[in-house]
């Protein structure tokens, strides 16, 4: 009985150290990981859409939506970012696309995955992401899924390219973000009422921008 | 003092845990794609086995027999987690190229062996040293291994110029890392049983010559 309460307090002691010093850590650590990640999504941000200086974040439909802007003020592109559910955890992906309907993609790239080294983990590989370049939805679609499909799926992972492929191809079909992406680009074609209402929701979003900053 | 050399270069040559115990591959082979990975991956490994080593040393002998491999398990897991956090909070390259292969190390079997075979019979400082000496071995032979496949496999070591035109890429993939490491370990061997044969070994039984773990036996056989 002795050494059977002693085994129990060694594994519980044990364990209690452990957890206690890594959620220290986790604490300690945390901070500078999340940066990283706000790194990575700048440096990922800069590749796919060059021209882009300025940045006006706005929330549609819980999609994050950014206006990207070059020096002189022109609109170059929008960045949507969003996730989906892969084989093993979250995708989260950024994708750019053009300013003229049908919407394009002009870019893509994957922040973070959970997926299988050496098979899921292939999603963050251009071989793949390129298939999406200067598509519109309805060629998003894995080829063997349906025969009006481009994307070739990743040989051992159908779950991870399905998933992607979709959640890509409901983004750019998503009817909300459609008309914001109208409103934005053609703002002189409504009557004068309407400019004034998209007026107001860019000096909204302006400010939702300088919030953020602020926090 | 003659004991501490004899422990770390124990680690490091005579029972080196990768070239002749045959412990411990799945990191060697996966984590040697190129020179950077492999030192990230030996430091990492090293560390992990040091400190595991130290608590246990330090805790074992108020870990009963009977659990003592579960409490080994959770405290090599905590350094493994601990590295994890920092590579990824500070080394944000290194986290991404060796990805799962930091996690791994919980598993990684020279680090449960050292801590079942020398820090659990021994005081906290040899225990140390033989951390550092099996943590070197292993850094020498994967970081061996990385230069040879990284040269061959993409002409470069330890940087991004390219040293000559048109290098064999199947050297970084994993075949690469089966014909590198077979043809390093035979060279080794071969050393190895040079060295050996000068001293004939007697009163081994029949069938131990080639075994990886002969000097073991020996010790075991000599006491």
């Amino acid at each position: 009985m002795n050494n059977t309460l002693k085994m129990v307090l060694v594994l519980f002691f044990v364990c209690l150290f452990s957890a206690v010093s890594l959620s220290f850590l986790y604490v300690k650590t945390k901070p500078q990981i999340e940066q990283n990640k706000i790194l990575k999504e700048v440096k990922f941000k800069k590749q796919i859409v060059p021209l882009a200086e300025k940045f006006e974040v706005s929330q549609v439909n819980n999609i994050t939506v950014e206006k990207c802007y070059d020096h002189e003020n022109n609109l170059v592109g929008f960045l949507l970012k969003s996730s989906c559910r892969g084989y093993a955890g979250e995708i989260e992906y950024i994708i750019s696309v053009s300013t003229f309907f049908p919407l394009q993609i002009t870019g893509i790239k994957v922040i973070t995955h959970k997926e299988t080294p050496g098979l899921g983990s292939n999603v963050t590989k251009e071989k793949f992401l390129s298939q999406f370049l200067n598509r519109t939805s309805t060629e998003i679609i894995l080829k063997k899924d349906n025969i009006n499909g481009k994307i070739d799926t990743i040989s051992g992972a159908t779950i991870t390219s399905r998933a992607i492929t979709n959640s890509v191809r409901n983004l750019l079909e998503n009817e909300i973000l459609n008309n914001f992406v109208k409103e934005t680009i053609e703002p002189k074609i409504q009557s004068p009422k309407k400019v004034f209402k998209t007026q107001q929701k860019i000096y909204i979003s302006t400010q939702t921008v300088n919030s953020i900053q602020e926090q | 003092m003659k004991k501490v050399i004899e422990v770390f270069i124990n680690g490091l040559i005579k029972e080196n845990p990768v070239l002749i115990m045959m412990i411990g591959l799945c990191p060697f082979l996966a984590c040697s794609t190129s020179a950077n990975d492999a030192v990230g991956m030996g430091l990492a490994a090293t560390f992990v086995l040091t400190c595991s080593n130290i608590i246990i040393s330090l805790i074992r002998k108020i870990v009963p027999k009977e659990v003592r491999i579960p409490v080994f398990i959770v405290i090599i897991a905590t350094f493994t987690t601990i590295v994890d956090y920092l590579i990824k909070a500070y080394f944000p390259a290194l986290s991404e190229s060796l990805g799962v292969f930091i996690p791994l190390i919980v598993v990684n079997c020279i680090i449960l062996a050292r801590a079942e075979a020398f820090a659990s019979k021994n005081n906290v400082f040899l225990s140390l040293i033989d951390g550092l000496g099996m943590g070197a071995g292993f850094f020498v032979a994967i970081v061996l291994l990385g230069i040879i496949r990284q040269f061959l496999g993409s002409a470069t070591v330890f940087s991004s110029k390219e040293l000559f035109s048109n290098p064999a890429v199947i050297m970084i993939l994993p075949p690469g890392g089966f014909l590198a490491a077979g043809v390093v370990i035979t060279i080794i061997k071969y050393i190895e049983n040079k060295l050996t044969n000068k001293k004939p070994t007697s009163n081994l039984p029949e069938g131990c010559e080639g075994c990886t773990l002969k000097s073991r036996c020996m010790e075991l056989l000599n006491k």
